[in-house]
Parts: structure tokens; sequence; C-alpha cells
């Protein structure tokens, strides 16, 4: 398919573009296959280059033959063209809208953009399987690869390589496979190295009505307990929930066949409701109405809050079991592609100073997201905006990123990243020019042969130029396990995604300028210290040496 | 960059973080040359010891949560919420102090003095459960200490604050029959509990009464009785000459008029305002009589380049029969004259439309724009001192003890705390953009011109005047706007008054300094002063340590004589400046603010009005690490100079000494910083 097929007007000169917080801009505006591109010809910073996979949904007003577009895109920006003429503004709008909701995932972006960059360490290759296991390899030798998935048939949602007990084979693990849910049979996700105790995941096992029982299943997960302890299971389903799975085959692990672990249900919402919960968010940040009545009262009833006290209460609870009670730790919902990846991920922040600094957490969406088989594609195609009603798209990852930044503003000198950062993964995830957050698991992905056809988010972020920009100056390592707070005088709205269109951020980056420039002129001024008392010592060791005949 | 400690042992924690911590009384002032936070600071000679204090601080705060939240069906439902983490002595003098000032004695201030002590009162805490301990009740706090708990628990509320004392019947607490509950006016209520029918518990509860509401005791305040020194004396922070003449006044239109020198033209205005040069004396009565209270039209700011003024005053006497004083409409078209750049002079009254109609029926009333040519008159809608005492009581019940977790945001809504802020605000944003946008001259009041005025020219002054937002300029700005223009402290606040149910209380300078906090949000980099600053101010709006904010007028103080029997709060603040210094701060100068006035961007002051609930996650303030790394700035510079010195001797030294005997390496080199 040509892309100047949907393009009825590739051009319209005299279109006024109106941006929050910014001059509005008269320039001539340009449709490409990926791009919507205002320039005002005159100056070269006053450009506009909004990718089309950005775009939510798109609204469309006449006053006499000036049209108004309002271009409603999936980072919570809200533009505005004026274009003259009807006709015009008619064509551009029904091309915004073709471009904008391609079906198909090759005639993306990301297979169109070549870096202006050069790539020296292609983040395809930085987070493979097999190095993230070397680090669990050095402490423990009760774990091992396991290639059984390496053609995708045993579960098509996961990666080929993944970590299961050592003493489990193959054999046993296709059994297993076969009793959860999706083929999702419980893989290692984190080993606490100061305790040596674990953290699974998984789909719901497929225990039906009739309550079917797999002894391979209970094998394998015994196999993760030592001798006498037992273990927990945390369920992201309410009982109610998770009963009625029953009906359709699924289910939960019942005491009686499983009485090493203990089971407790935690309440994480459906991807559904969660998008819900965002909608109304949006529109109550949005709400331009002037009396603005009840702003916490609409805050509250979005209940974004609450599902972030949810998720953090339930990774907390996670973590508490794992360094507390010194047990080992199995996460699981329904499919275990969403609340299951929200749990054990911010477990990992909690416990793991590893996963608190940039790699870290790039590895931590690696592993825990993107190679766990979270579906970005179906989860991140719409954003709330979209007019049309949501078949699979859900904030989860977006709530993901806001716990983390919950955390973050708790603990602001324990992360090696800043909210830019962030930031930057909620953007990507929506809308971007590298691949990595297109498909939804790694087979998806290697079907689409990714990592040969586009550029890894992690090959730009991740020169040293480029990642100055998400480091936190305040940044000191911290080993420490940290709990946040959840009550909800200690949450706040993430004003940075939330807000961002809504306020000037002018004042809040000059202090936050003002911060790096204290720290760095203390930088200047140690290594001065440094050269100072070098020379000095020189000069002591020459007086010595004259003295010494 | 290099790894900070907090200095010597326990001390290593500053009055910052401890503003969220319940129980531990915000620091009060140190006794002089106690060595001023130099336990604190941390030290380039610490900088390579391997955690840093920020570790430190996450490792407290986490105990903290651990305590108080961190449940579930793991452990086991008893949950300890707890405060020990945070909790630590209060002063040095207690850690350092003798075993018996260890065991039970209460510190004091010079001048203090104790006038009972109990032992085995009960402290109903509603967040970790009763405790045990000695209650010792001062001419200036009440002091509790439980060595039950490690480390020893206390809890320390000075009198000032103590709104009401109140018996409550207690069960459940053994042969603690008796209860107490102090109703404070800084958003707590601690519980005591205790055995009937002892003498001494009788006692105490009998000083309490009598010294935590002094002038109804006929006692003086603890004020009169503080006998602390500073090298600072704060009562010089304000001259009204100086600051006039920083302003550019007096000028050609503007006088600095001694026509009030004895308070007899208005007893609430202080002895020199700002009038008009041209008006006749004559004229003058007649506006003095036209003005309610006699609070006429006087400047308060002028604005450096377009001459706009913020002139204030009190509603006219309009009444029910429209009644016209020539005089005070002539008065304001000189003050629409002295602005040149302007034809109009806009009139902010503000009240809710329909009050002011109704203070018509009442004597007083507003500007008729038919016969005020050229002004035009603008309601801001802000609802009365009532209202707003009503809002912050509901703040505080949902607030203390217990959060409705489910319901919280709703429930701050339903307060409409915020709701306020905004008004006061946005009619602060409407006033400080007529002056610089519009070149004209505003004229504020509200019904008397000592409350919703002294918000709103204030703020707006905040706005338009760098100068103001330096820990300096802002004390002189609550000298001048809200003390000397007769904000009546004492009736508002009810200082050592018994009459709790005075309708005359209200918390306007509370939602004044809320308005501040959030400008500071919105513009970090904009104030030289921090939020302990404006923590540190309301504490002490209510001790009654300090004169600043006692009575009603500059003239009652002048006659208590308050400049020479008590001691200004600025002495104590400007004796440390750097505790109450913003490190961020770059000076807007020449900057006029406008803070979004929108709810969105309205937070509750989490900080001051839930800092007594201990699931309050105190922040790990920024701006704390900072002030350590702006120490270690300068420690790091000193250090470089010396060693600079040193190279340079040194270098003469091994040049001219060479052969010479360098005796034992004078200055060794032992540490990398």
């Amino acid at each position: 398919m040509e892309f100047a097929e949907l393009i009825k007007t590739p051009r319209v000169d005299n279109v006024v573009l109106h941006r929050p917080f910014m001059p509005r801009v008269e320039g001539t505006l340009c449709l490409t296959g990926h791009h919507l591109i205002l320039s005002s010809r005159q100056d070269s910073n006053e450009e506009l280059w909004l990718l089309h996979s950005n775009i939510d949904s798109i609204e469309k007003r006449f006053v006499g033959s000036l049209g108004t577009v309002i271009v409603k895109c999936k980072d919570l920006r809200i533009i505005q063209l004026d274009i003259p003429g009807m006709e015009e503004c008619l064509n551009i709008a029904s091309s915004i809208e073709a471009l904008s909701t391609l079906d198909s995932v090759t005639l993306m972006y990301p297979f169109f953009y070549r870096p202006m960059f050069e790539v020296i360490e292609d983040g395809w290759n930085t987070f493979l399987p097999e190095q993230s296991f070397k680090q669990i390899e050095s402490s423990t030798d009760e774990w091992r690869l396991s290639y059984v998935n390496k053609d995708f048939s045993v579960c098509p949602s996961y990666p080929p390589v993944l970590a299961v007990p050592k003493s489990i084979d193959d054999e046993t693990i296709r059994k297993v496979a076969t009793f959860r849910h999706a083929g999702r049979f419980p893989v290692l996700s984190y080993y606490h190295k100061k305790n040596g105790m674990v953290m699974m995941r998984s789909g719901q096992p497929l225990t039906g009505s009739n309550g079917r029982r797999c002894k391979e299943d209970e094998k394998l997960i015994n196999a993760t307990l030592r001798a006498g302890k037992r273990g927990y299971i945390i369920d992201t389903r309410s009982i109610n929930v998770a009963q009625q799975a029953k009906a359709r085959g699924g289910g939960f692990e019942v005491e009686a066949h499983y009485p090493q672990w203990r089971r407790i249900h935690k309440t994480i919402e459906r991807s559904n409701i969660l998008q819900e919960s965002l909608i109304k968010l949006v529109e109550a940040c949005n709400d331009q109405s002037h009396n603005m009545d009840r702003w916490l009262s609409k805050l509250e009833a979005s209940n974004w809050l609450t599902n972030i006290k949810e998720i953090l209460t339930t990774a907390c609870l996670a973590a508490q079991c794992i360094d507390r009670e010194g047990a080992s730790v199995l996460v699981h919902g329904t499919e275990g592609t969403d609340s299951t990846l929200q749990v054990t991920s911010l477990a990992q922040i909690i416990l793991d100073p590893t996963s608190r600094t940039i790699r870290g957490f790039e590895s931590l969406v690696e592993r825990e997201w993107l190679q766990a088989g979270h579906p970005f594609q179906q989860r991140c195609s719409q954003s709330a905006y979209s007019n049309s009603k949501p078949k699979w798209e859900a904030p989860v990852f977006l709530l993901f990123l806001d716990c983390v930044w919950q955390i973050l503003r708790q603990f602001p000198c324990s992360f090696q990243f800043n909210e830019h950062f962030l930031i930057l993964l909620f953007e990507h995830a929506y809308a971007s020019q590298f691949g990595t957050f297109l498909g939804n698991n790694s087979f998806e992905r290697r079907k689409l042969k990714l990592p040969q056809k586009t550029v890894s988010l992690w090959s730009w972020v991740n020169r040293p130029q480029d990642t100055e920009r998400f480091l936190n100056p305040l940044f000191e390592a911290n080993s420490l396990v940290i709990w946040p707070s959840v009550s909800p005088q200690s949450l706040l709205l993430w004003e940075g995604v939330f807000l961002r269109w809504n306020r000037s951020s002018k004042c809040l980056d000059e202090a936050y300028d003002e911060m790096i420039h204290i720290i760095e002129h203390n930088k200047e001024l140690q290594s001065k210290v440094n050269t100072l008392r070098r020379q000095l010592a020189e000069l002591e060791t020459e007086d010595v040496q004259l003295e010494t005949p | 960059m290099e790894k900070l400690t907090a200095g010597a042992g326990g001390g290593g924690y500053s009055a910052e973080q401890g503003s969220a911590v319940p129980g531990v009384v915000r620091k009060p002032p140190r006794p002089l040359g106690a060595g001023l936070g130099s336990s604190r600071q941390p030290s380039v000679e610490a900088l390579e010891s391997p955690s840093g204090s920020h570790v430190e601080w996450c490792r407290q705060l986490i105990a903290a949560t651990i305590s108080s939240q961190i449940a579930g069906p793991v452990s086991s439902e008893a949950i300890s919420r707890d405060y020990k983490v945070s909790k630590r002595p209060p002063l040095p003098a207690l850690r350092d102090g003798n075993r018996l000032a260890q065991m039970e004695e209460a510190p004091r201030f010079p001048g203090e003095s104790i006038k009972a002590i109990a032992k085995d009162v009960m402290y109903i805490c509603p967040f970790t459960g009763a405790v045990s301990g000695t209650l010792t009740v001062t001419d200036y706090k009440l002091y509790f200490k439980s060595l039950e708990r490690e480390p020893p628990f206390i809890l320390d509320v000075n009198l000032g604050v103590i709104s009401r004392l109140e018996t409550i019947g207690v069960q459940s607490h053994g042969e603690n029959s008796c209860g107490m509950e102090i109703v404070c006016k800084d958003m707590r209520n601690p519980r005591f509990a205790y055995k009937q029918e002892e003498q001494s518990k009788l006692e105490i509860f009998e000083n309490l009464t009598k010294h935590a509401f002094p002038v109804s005791n006929d006692l003086p305040l603890f004020a009169f009785l503080y006998k602390e020194k500073f090298p600072v004396d704060g009562w010089k922070v304000y001259d009204p000459v100086a600051e006039y003449k920083r302003q550019g006044l007096p000028n050609e239109s503007w006088t600095i008029s001694k026509v009030n020198s004895n308070y007899e033209l208005c007893d609430t205005y202080p002895a020199l305002l700002v009038i008009p040069t041209s008006i006749k004396d004559e004229d003058l009565r007649r506006v003095v009589a036209f003005r309610a209270k006699h609070r006429i039209p006087v400047l308060s700011w002028i604005h450096p380049e377009s001459q706009a003024t913020i002139t204030r005053c009190s509603q006219p006497l309009v009444g029910p029969s429209d009644k016209r004083c020539k005089e005070d409409e002539k008065y304001l078209q000189t003050i629409m004259d002295a602005n040149a750049q302007s034809h109009k002079l806009t009139i902010f009254d503000a009240r809710q439309n329909s009050v002011a109609d109704t203070n018509k029926a009442k004597e007083g009333g507003y500007e008729s724009e038919s016969f005020y040519t050229n002004a035009e008159l603008t309601f801001l809608e802000i609802p009365n001192i009532h209202v707003m005492r009503e809002s912050l009581r509901k703040l505080k019940e949902i607030t203390y003890p217990v959060i409705d977790e489910a319901k919280w945001l709703s429930n701050v809504d339903s307060t409409h705390w915020l709701e306020y802020i905004r008004l006061l605000l946005m009619g602060a944003v409407r006033i400080a953009d007529k002056l610089e946008s519009g070149k004209t001259s505003v004229v504020v009041h509200c019904s008397d011109g000592w409350d919703r005025t002294a918000q709103l020219t204030s703020l707006a002054m905040l706005m338009l005047d760098s100068y103001y937002r330096t820990i300096k300029g802002f004390e002189v700005l609550i000298e001048k706007e809200w003390i000397s223009f007769g904000h009546r402290f004492a009736v508002r606040v009810g200082h050592g008054d018994v009459n709790h149910t005075n309708s005359e209380r209200s918390p306007l300078f509370v939602q004044f300094i809320d308005c501040v906090w959030q400008m500071m949000r919105q513009f970090p980099a904009a104030f030289e002063f921090n939020e302990l600053f404006l923590i540190t101010i309301l504490d002490h709006l209510y001790s009654c340590l300090f004169g600043t904010f006692l009575y009603n007028s500059e003239q009652e103080r002048v006659k208590a004589e308050l400049h020479t029997k008590t001691v200004s709060l600025w002495s104590y603040i400007n004796s440390q400046p750097e505790e109450f210094t913003n490190p961020f701060y770059v000076n807007y100068e020449n900057h006029v603010l406008y803070p979004v006035a929108s709810l969105r961007h309205l937070e509750l002051w989490v900080d001051y009005y839930v800092r007594w609930n201990p699931r309050m996650r105190p922040q790990m303030p920024v701006h704390q690490n900072l002030k350590e790394l702006l120490v270690i700035r300068s420690e790091l510079q000193k250090k470089v100079d010396e060693l600079h010195r040193e190279a340079s001797t040194r270098s003469l030294s091994s040049s001219s000494d060479r052969g010479s005997s360098p005796s034992h390496s004078a200055t060794p080199v032992h540490t990398t910083v």
C-alpha cells in the first residue's frame, strides 16, 4: 500500500497552530506517511513534527470556511490547527484519521526510521535473558535456563529462554504448561540475594469447576521451597473473581493440593476498568469549566489513585513476604500478563537497588514487561481520548510507571534516573520511532524481525550524551529495601504526565537547573581539592627526598 | 556526587525533617551559644563515609512505614503505628544532660518555670495506643514523657496552642477513669487519662487550666516572662520610614503623614500613614468619618515604574440611604490622579456582592460607580471569617486523628479549604495584574479592612515585589500589612483567652501563609525562605513565646511596651537564617509572579495540616539535601583556599629551604575529600 493513497491533501498553506504554552505559529502544514509537520519556514525552531501514531483522536469544527482540527495525542497533549478552506480541512482530517489508525504493524514508522546517530551498542542485544541469568547463577545453582519454549510452542507469549528450577525437567514443564493459562507456567522473576528467596510468576491454574489438579505443577512450585518453609501465592484477583474464573476453566491453587503455600487475594482492577479510570482522570484534568468545582472529588471518582494504591500495596506485600518473612512467592492473576507484571516489577523496585539504576530499570522493563509478554501493541494502541470503544486498551504500563514515580518521589535520592525517564517510556510505549514497544510478545517480535528492521529505544537512550538528560543529580546508591508509603495523603497526582499540558513547568525547571548547578559546582570544587592535595603530596615527597641523604 | 553524612551521632537530623514528626515540638530556640547547628552539618572529613545522610533518612522512613502500614495477612493484625523512628530528644540538653534530666525533667526556656508535675498519667495516643508517663506543666508548655518506650516517648505542646480543655469520659483504661482532651489550634487534640481524686492530678489540671489561658486568669502571657537573648534584635526589622523610602516615598504625590501619631485619627492604624500630599486636614477628617472604624484609604505599595498604587481602607459608610461624601470621592480621585498612566481607579471589594448589599442596610456599603466617576468596582466574592473558621474546623475533622482513606480527596474537597485558597490567590492575582499590566491604581477593602484586605494586599505585594520574597522582606510584609495595620491577632487567635467559642476567632493568617506556600510550590526558586520558615511562623502565631503576634493594634502594643518587654520572633529566625533559607533561591528580581489559581494546581499543605499523623510520609526533602550540599560547597571552597595557600607557601619554602630540614610534615594530608 502506498501512503500517498491515504494522503488526500499533502500540503496546506496558512495554517495556524495553537499549542499549550507556546505562541501560535502560522505556517505550512504537510502530511507525510508518518508525520504531521507544520513549518513556519522562517525559523527552523518553529516546527511541529507529530507522529501519526501519537494521535489518539481528532475533532473538526467549522466557522464559515475556516476549519479547525483539534488533534488529541496519546501523550495527552491537545493541539489545534486552524485550516483555511473547508475541503482542505476535511481532507486533512480524514487523512490524519486514516494514517493514525493503520492496521498493519509493518507500516509503522519504526520500520522506516533510520537513526541519525551511530548505534554503538545495539539495544536489541543489551538485555538478553542469558545475560540477566548470569547474575542469578553467580549466587545460586538451584535454577537453570530452559529452552523448552525455543520455538514458542509451549507458550507463545513467553520468550524462548526461561529460568526454571534445576530439578524440574523440560518434560515436566510441558505438562505444567498445559495446566496454566495460555501455557504460562511458573518461571523465575526475581532472586533475592539477601536471603535466597524467589519471586515467580505465571498464569492462573486451569483447575476448572471440577477442581482439576496437576502433580507436575505442584512439584514445580514446591521445588522452589526450602525444606520446612512455606511460600505465598499472591493472586491479584479478589477471591470472588477467582471463584468465578473456575467456571471458565481457570481457578486458583486450593490449599489441599498446595499445603505448603498460603494464598493471598488482592484486588487489582482489570484492564477495561483501568482504561475507564484513565479516561475519567484525563477528563477531570482537562476540564476547562471555570469554577472547576469539586476537582478533588472528580480526581477521587476517577479511582486512579486508588488503583495506584492497590497496585503498590500488593507489590509491597510481595516484597514483604520475600524480605521480611523470608518466604518465596508466586504471583499470578488470570493471564499473568498485566497486574502480575505490575506486582513483580514494582516488588523488584522496592527490593533490588539495581532496578533503581537506569540500566537496571531498562533491564527490568525488558524482562518483566517486554519478554514477559505484556501485550503492548494491544494495551497501548489507544490512550485516553479515543472515541472507539476500548477492546484491549489499558494503561497497565502507565500505572506501573506512575507507581514508580510515587516511589521516586518518596525516595528522591535513591533512583539513578529522574522523572523525565519515566515520561519518556510512557511516550514511547504509545508512539515511537523505535521498535522496542511494537508487538505483543517475543514471538511476534521475532516474526516481525524487529531486531533486524527497527532500532531499539535502548540503543538511543544508552548513548552517554543522551542518558545524561535522564540522570537524577541527587542519586546516591542506596542498598536498602525501600518501603513506600501508600496512605492516601502520601500519594499524589503525577503532574508531570497528567497536568503537563495544563501548566508551564518553566519555574519548576529553573529550580531543577539550580539544583544541578549546585551539584556541578561542588564537583568542580571537589576536583580542585583533589588536585591541590595531590600537588601538596608531591611537594611533600620532594621535601622528604631532599631530606634523605 | 560525593556522599554526605549528617554529622555526628543521632543529632544529625534537621528540624525540617522533624516537621512532620508527631509529638516532637518544632525545634524551639536554642540557648545562645549552643553551637548553632554545628553538630548537624556534614563535615568535609565525613564525606567518605559509605552511606549518605539520605540513606540514613531512608532507613528511618522505611522503619516508620514498616511499623505503620506494612501489614496484611502476613504479619499479625497487631500493627503498632509507632513514631519512635522519628522520635528523638528534641533538645541537646536532654541528650547530654544528667540522669535526672533523662528521667523526667522537662527542658525549659530561660524564664520558664515548672508549675506542677504528675506521675502515672496516661497519654492516649490515637496512633500508637496508650502510654503512661510523667506530665509536667510549666507556664509555657505541657510536657509528657514516657520511659515505657525506647527511645522515650515525648509529647511537648505549648500552652498557647490550646483552644480549650475538655473533660472526657474514658473507659477501658483501667483505673485511669478521668480523661482530658486538649483541643489545639494547630490541628490536633491530645488526650490524657488519669486516676480520679488524686491530689497531684487535680493540681496539674488546675495549673493547666490556669496557665493555658493566662489572659482570662489575670496572668501575663509567657512572652513577657521569656528571657532568651538573641544576637539579633528582630524588633528592628521593620522601620516604616525605611520601608516607604525603599518604595521611593515620599514623592510629590504621596507624603508620610504623622496625622495619626497619637492614634487619635484611627486607633487601629499605625502612627505613620502614607496619604496623598494634597489632601487638606479638614477634608481628611470628613473621609475619616465616612469610613468604617475610621480606616481611611492609605497607601500600601507603589509601583516603581508606573506609580500605580495599592491603597487599603475599610468600607464606606454609605448606609441604606446611599449617603455620599464629596471629600471621600475627591480623595479617591486624588489617588487616581497620582498615577498619570491611567485614568481609571479600580476598587476591589473582597466581599461577596450580596453581603456588601446587606452591609448597606447596616450603615456600611460600597462605593457607587455613579458617584465615584472613573472608578470601577469589582467584588472578589470571598466569604467572611466565620466561613473560613468553619472550613478549617472541617479540615481538622477529616485529618485528625483518623483519615478515611477511601474518601480522603472528596473529604478535602468538602471542606472547601482549597476553594477559598483559590479565591484569595485569584483575587490577589487580579489586583497585581491591574497594577502591572493595567498600570492602574487599586483600592482594596472588605468591611473593616483588617482581614481579607490584609490577605489580598500582602499577597498582591508578594507577587509584585521580589523584596517581599526574601526572609527580611517577608518579615517586613507581615509587620507592615498585618501587624501594623491592625489585623486583630489577639482576637482572631484568641491568645490566652478561655472563651473558645468567641465567633471573632478565625484562621485568616493561616490562610495567608497557606497561599504563600502554594506560591512557593509553583515558584520553587523565587523565595529566599523555605517551608520551615512558614511553619515556624504559624507555630509561633499561637505559642505566645514571642511578642510578634500579640495584641490587636500598634497602639495596644506601644501601650504594653511590647518591644522592650518581649522578644520578637524575627530575633529567633534572623539569628539562624540558614535554617530557613531555600537552597533553590535564585531571586526573580523584577519578576511579577502570577500563580496559577486553579484548583488543579493547588494542593493541600499536608506537611502542615497532617503533620501529626504518623502515616504522613515525611518527604526526604530535596532542599535539605541541597542545603547540605551548600554547606559542603562552602567547606570545599575553604579547603581549596587553604590548600592553595599551603601549596604556595610550601612551594616557596621548598624552593628556598631546600636542604634544610622541613619539620615533620606540618599538615598531614590524611583525608581524601
